[in-house]
């Protein structure tokens, strides 16, 4: 697994210098409403895990790795795991931008990072829908699926709140759960969307595995 | 003692193409050299060995092992060389190893070092660097770092000068000194085999057409040259293949010495090349 997760990151060891760079400016064209943390933990996956999957469609280097003795599902696993790794340097990026800025006391205001579960939970769902149909049609066929996904969520999210506060749609049939919800400590309502997340994910796995264990070369 | 490879009654179909009970077995000690045409089957047949497809019938056994039900077990004792080199040309030589190095159970750095320094090939210098003589050096020096007993390789000498070729024919030779150690080599270049091999299965449209000992074939087979006046449809049926021309013809029998019987002098027999042997089973147009 190790090894596996450090050829996703030495093949595109460059563009951590871009992530700096991409982390400096969210924190800063965030910074009033705090998003910049979360932005730069969501957004580091979708480049990192996607590069990684371009130079192994591009090398076809999947050949390579389906001829190692190695488990087509450890395969698969690492893929899952290195969403959370890239989200996790994304993070240390964000912190290390955030660290220095704050050191050479530049006048500019920063967001601060806070790893909200919503944030694992987003990227739980998000990864669990994309990594099956990955696995089953590869970079090349997925990637507008992903492009299409990625900002689909950032507009789409922006405009139904908007919508919501334009028109005040009440869902009605939400009600239980924004009840049963409020009813919660912060530490619950935490540990359920871990859960779900974990949850998700390890559902989304197993189909992955399933679809991969068949794949042909 | 088992084969170190068996595939028995393998079949593989697609819609234009299907691999009809491919059999053949290869024991230890010894070079295989897998021929055809392009598009006859030959990368199908080793991608089935490697579990890259997914076999539509039949056996594949290495080591008497199932490649399915044991395919770690198996995977960690080949060693195997691709046509083109798939490895991330983002990586330098030595990470690209070290990574790969990870996975098998056993792995000899001083093996590997050996034959990189051996191979002239830099350890810092990035995979996309290299030359494609030096990458499939590279690939080879992986497949022989950690004692693999079986080395598979689908069409390691194409593309590639005539002296990278005989270096590479030159170090398989060296690893079947080792007795327990065997090579299965698909190629079109039949004059890699010419050299080293010791078995040929000759793969056409899906089906194998011959497997044999490569001394027999070229002991038994013959290249009979003669006037075309000999011909006639009982004597054209004693051929492989025939090519006729203005001035007499020339075909490929597997029976030189029933030919000699029929015909005494008045046809020249000459001993063929496996090119002769590949090019007179497929051709259509030589077909009797």
């Amino acid at each position: 697994m190790y090894s596996l997760l450090l050829k996703d990151v030495l093949v595109q060891r460059k563009q951590f210098l871009y992530g700096i760079l991409l982390a400096a400016i969210y924190s800063f064209a965030f910074s009033s409403n705090n998003l910049g943390g979360a932005l730069t933990v969501f957004v580091f996956p979708y480049i990192f895990v996607l590069t990684a999957a371009s130079y192994e469609e591009k090398n076809r280097s999947e050949i390579v790795l389906a001829s190692l003795p190695i488990k087509r599902s450890l395969l698969v696993m690492e893929k899952y795991v290195s969403v959370f790794l890239f989200a996790a340097l994304g993070a240390i990026e964000y912190i290390i931008v955030v660290g220095v800025a704050n050191l050479v006391e530049l006048p500019i205001k920063f967001s601060t990072l806070t790893i909200e579960p919503v944030l694992i939970f987003g990227l739980a769902v998000y990864y669990g829908i994309y990594l099956p149909l990955y696995f089953k049609f590869g970079y090349i066929k997925t990637r507008w699926v992903n492009f299409v996904m990625f900002f689909g969520l950032f507009f789409g999210v922006t405009s139904l709140i908007n919508v919501i506060n334009k028109y005040g749609i009440n869902f009605k049939i939400l009600n239980p759960l924004i009840t049963f919800l409020k009813n919660q400590s912060n530490t619950v309502v935490a540990s359920e969307l871990i859960t779900m997340a974990f949850l998700i994910y390890a559902l989304s796995y197993m189909i992955s595995v399933k679809i991969y264990n068949s794949r042909e070369f | 003692m088992e084969p170190i490879l068996e595939v028995k009654n393998l079949r593989k179909n697609y819609k234009d193409f299907s691999l009809k009970d491919v059999s053949f077995k290869l024991d230890r000690g010894y070079i295989m050299g897998f021929i055809g045409q392009n598009g006859a089957g030959k990368s199908t047949t080793i991608k089935l060995i490697m579990n890259l497809l997914k076999r539509d019938g039949g056996e594949i056994k290495i080591f008497g092992k199932d490649n399915i039900k044991h395919e770690i077990e198996v995977k960690n004792k080949i060693g195997f060389v691709y046509d083109e080199c798939y490895f991330y040309d983002e990586l330098s030589v030595i990470e690209m190893k070290e990574i790969i190095a990870s996975f098998y159970k056993e792995w000899y750095d001083d093996l590997f070092n050996k034959y990189i320094k051996e191979f002239d090939i830099p350890p810092k210098k990035k995979i996309k660097d290299l030359s494609k003589g030096m990458k499939m050096k590279f690939s080879l020096a992986i497949a022989l770092s950690h004692n693999a007993d079986l080395l598979i390789m689908d069409e390691p000498t194409s593309g590639l000068d005539p002296v990278v070729r005989s270096e590479i024919l030159d170090i398989l030779s060296d690893t079947i000194q080792d007795e327990n150690k065997s090579v299965f080599f698909s190629t079109h270049i039949t004059s890699d085999l010419d050299k080293i091999a010791d078995y040929i299965v000759l793969i056409d449209n899906g089906e194998i057409i011959l497997s044999s000992a490569k001394d027999e074939i070229l002991d038994n087979y013959g290249l009979v040259k003669g006037s075309k006046e000999l011909l006639d449809d009982e004597t054209k049926k004693k051929f492989i293949g025939i090519k006729v021309n203005n001035f007499g013809f020339e075909g490929l029998v597997d029976d030189k010495k029933q030919m000699k019987r029929i015909f005494g002098d008045k046809v020249l027999i000459e001993k063929p090349t496996l090119e002769d042997v590949m090019l007179y089973h497929t051709r259509r147009d030589f077909n009797v």
